[in-house]
């Protein structure tokens, strides 16, 4: 037994939580996590490579909408695995976050939505993927409130 | 909710990482119940009771003014 009075003072990893969206590479679920994220985005590496390349056929570009649907449900997939794993206030954080996350991409959405009818703003299809650093940024603060 | 996890766990010679592993979560998470952080769901409230082999309610209490709040609450709907 340890003793209760040497306690450090507990705390979250909180490069972790922003850039890897996880609670530390210090157990299995966590490398596992970061293993199929990385295959997840290879494919989408392949997908987009295989695009560039039958650019020039009819139906070349077509190749990157089953790929990007394949790669992201993989990721999707790797993180319901993790969160089988975490216990309830991590769960309670990562979920925190994704609330987080999905308000503040509504706001920016409808923002910049608004902003490209009234104004000749041009807003790149793949603004959307602004929800995942905006998870990120969720994680720290959720984890912030049970330090 | 207040809570005497802190006191129990110190009784028992335990630190957090120990009732952290033998209830099966993570280290941050005891320290947030004992600092009244986060408030744990009720089958963790019971596995905890039973680790210190005590019941629910000897470890987690309501707040006093949470308490004083029913029971006024509970005066006045009987005076209606």
């Amino acid at each position: 037994m340890t003793d209760t009075h040497s306690e450090a003072p507990s705390t979250w990893p909180y490069w972790s939580l922003f850039f890897c969206g996880h609670f530390g590479r210090a157990t299995p679920a966590s490398r596992r996590l970061n293993r199929d994220t990385v295959l997840g985005l290879a494919l989408l590496g392949v997908a987009m490579l295989a695009t560039g390349l039958l650019e020039s056929t009819s139906y070349g570009k077509l190749l990157l909408i089953p790929g990007m649907a394949l790669s992201v449900g993989w990721i999707l997939l790797a993180y319901r695995r993790y969160f089988a794993q975490l216990d309830e206030l991590s769960l309670r954080i990562q979920h925190e976050a994704i609330a987080f996350s999905f308000a503040v991409t509504l706001l920016l959405g409808f923002t910049a939505s608004t902003a490209t009818v009234v104004t000749d703003l041009a807003v790149h299809p793949l603004w959307i993927a602004i929800a995942e650093p905006l998870r990120g940024i969720g994680l720290v603060l959720a984890a912030r409130k049970y330090r | 909710m207040t809570n005497r996890l802190r006191v129990l766990r110190a009784e028992r010679r335990w630190s957090q990482a120990d009732l952290a592993e033998r209830l099966g979560v993570s280290r941050q998470t005891i320290n947030a119940i004992e600092n009244g952080k986060y408030d744990p769901s009720l089958p963790l409230a019971f596995k905890i009771g039973e680790t210190f082999e005590l019941k629910i309610e000897e470890v987690f209490q309501p707040n006093e003014d949470l308490e004083t709040k029913a029971l006024a609450s509970s005066s006045r709907a009987k005076l209606r």
